[in-house]
């Protein structure tokens, strides 16, 4: 998976689960500046990319991660991981 | 729609009434007077507290859920009396209290009423411990006094790393200390699963339903009232047989205490409590031949079963609330003791193995205990086989005042010859009233329980003792 594809699975995710309007969806957007979630709505963000997307991660790995491109690509990253494993 | 409402689905994250609805058996639970009760216009009906009192397998409890999708489950001073209200009702109808959290604590913008109001809310749910059983569930997370809520409860479960519990979140933490710190590592669940504030851990709303409805299906409704009764006619899972060797005879090697479970244990019946916390002992509910009882069994793949401060800890709270409750304890014991060293001694090992003694002590004025030696009782550590109404003992277990390596490093440090001060029989020393084989021991322990008295009975409105969190 691309960080691009990844990029737009999450703004998916942002627009209809947490109603983030799709303007303010940029890769430079921070996560609880610009898009106003907070530490439960992170958690469940984290949540709900790793059943969409098909990967897991511990919490402590998402920390760290403030906006929406640094989420796509690290997604995009774990994504690739996890189909390596899965087919090695 | 209350905010989030599509994600809340996707997360499979029920609302208040929906939990409340299911915790119970269908169609029964019935929302108490308060549902119209709010303070101003910013308030829903309700004031964002679902509470009632529903059946569940056909027994009475009081259910109180707040609901984080709605001022983030915070609750009012109206809210909080309604629940105030209820917990009271509760302990004079003899109705188990359970708690459905996500709530950020007291309601900020009420200001002093609503902290006023909380603190008596918790405040009567600490008055009425021993006399119902308080579980909780935290959906979300739990601040402030909702945290201190869920450590009020005698049994508590979460959504494993889903939910949180703190004093106060990230964000105050940081301004009002400095310290960054996630969600996580703050108060979520891998944590609080080792600090004794939660006992269970499960994916997602439905299993935790589930989990408190099994947890109530072990216990009674009050300290006056009879557990509930299972199935005689269940077996153990998984039997054990003549040439089984249940407890290996080698002292140093671990063993899986899950074997000893589930060769003794109605199939099926096992609900472990706070199996993280303190991991050297296990403790959960478990019936035998259908009696619910609290079992303690010793698990020597972690620190050989050496009882630490934090097991010490979980050892005391459950033996407490099986006494409470009128449950029976039987304690599988396979114990080098109490942990020597350092670390321990500034854990205050001493004062907590001390409240384990006075816990189990306690316990025998209120309810049967058996307990059966596996391998070693040693030192202080036999306090969990001593002192029981019935202790047995495996054929090759041994009751010492310690170790031999110990044994022996403490005779050569005193400058005296080294003396083995094994007492190889149990049975034989007095410590043990029989000596049981282990294929035999499920029966011997059904005889022993159906031979000694029950609980200790007590007048209705009463306890046996009351339940202090520690």
């Amino acid at each position: 998976m691309t960080a691009a594809e990844a990029g737009e699975r999450l703004g998916q995710i942002l627009r209809e689960d947490f109603q983030v309007p799709p303007g303010a969806i940029r890769p430079d957007a921070h996560l609880r500046v610009d898009l106003g979630l907070d530490s439960l709505s992170l958690t469940d963000l984290a949540f709900l990319v790793q059943r969409d997307l098909g990967f897991s991660a511990e919490a402590e790995e998402f920390r760290g991660i403030t906006t929406v491109g640094a989420l796509a690509a690290f997604c995009a990253d774990r994504v690739s991981a996890a189909s390596a494993a899965a087919g090695g | 729609m209350a905010e989030g409402s599509v994600r809340a689905r996707r997360l499979g994250r029920l609302s208040a009434e929906e939990r409340a609805a299911r915790l119970c058996d269908p169609g029964t639970f019935a929302r108490e007077a308060g549902a119209l009760a709010a303070r101003g216009a910013e308030t829903p009906p309700g004031d964002g507290l679902v509470a009632g009192v529903g059946l569940v397998n056909g027994r009475p409890v009081s259910v109180i859920a707040t609901d984080g999708r709605i001022l983030r489950g915070a609750l009012g001073e109206a809210g909080a009396m309604t629940a105030t209200r209820l917990v009271s009702d509760a302990r004079d109808a003899g109705r188990p209290v359970v708690l459905l959290l996500d709530s950020d604590g007291a309601r900020q913008s009420e200001g002093v009423p609503a902290v006023n109001a909380n603190a008596r809310l918790l405040a009567t749910l600490a008055d009425v411990g021993g006399y119902v059983p308080r579980l909780a569930a935290v959906f979300g997370a739990a601040g402030g006094s909702a945290a201190y809520a869920l450590a009020l409860s005698d049994l508590a479960v979460a959504l494993a790393d889903r939910s949180f519990a703190f004093v106060a979140g990230p964000a105050v933490v940081e301004r009002a200390l400095g310290e960054s710190c996630s969600l996580d590592a703050l108060g979520g669940t891998r944590l609080h699963g080792t600090t004794g504030l939660l006992h269970a851990s499960v994916s997602d709303d439905t299993e935790a339903l589930a989990w408190l409805r099994s947890a109530l299906g072990f216990l009674p409704g009050a300290a006056w009232s009879a557990p509930p009764p299972g199935d005689p006619a269940e077996d153990a899972a998984t039997p054990i047989g003549a040439a089984d060797e249940l407890i290996p005879f080698d002292g140093r090697r671990a063993w899986d205490h899950r074997r000893a479970v589930e060769g003794i244990v109605d199939g099926g019946s096992w609900l472990e409590l706070g199996a993280p916390w303190g991991s050297s002992i296990r403790t959960g509910l478990a019936r035998l031949a259908g009696r619910a009882l609290l079992l303690v069994v010793s698990s020597p793949s972690d620190r050989a079963g050496a009882l630490d401060a934090a097991a010490s800890r979980k050892l005391t709270r459950f033996v407490r609330f099986a006494a409470a409750f009128g449950l029976p304890i039987l304690t599988l014991a396979d114990t080098p003791g109490f942990l020597p060293g350092q670390r321990s001694e500034r854990e205050s090992v001493l004062c907590h193995g001390a409240a384990v003694i006075a816990a189990y002590a306690e316990a025998k004025r209120h309810v049967p205990r058996v307990s059966v030696v596996l391998r070693r009782a040693i030192g202080a550590g036999s306090v969990l086989a001593a002192e029981a109404d019935i202790v047995l003992a495996l054929p090759d277990a041994t009751v010492a005042q310690m170790g031999a390596e110990a044994l022996e490093a403490a005779s050569r440090a005193a400058g005296i010859e080294h003396q083995s001060m094994v007492v190889p029989s149990p049975e034989a020393a007095g410590f043990a009233h029989r000596t049981i084989a282990a294929h035999a021991l499920r029966a011997e322990l059904i005889r022993a329980f159906e031979r000694l008295p029950a609980a200790r009975a007590i007048a209705a409105g009463t306890r046996r003792t009351p339940l202090i969190p520690s």
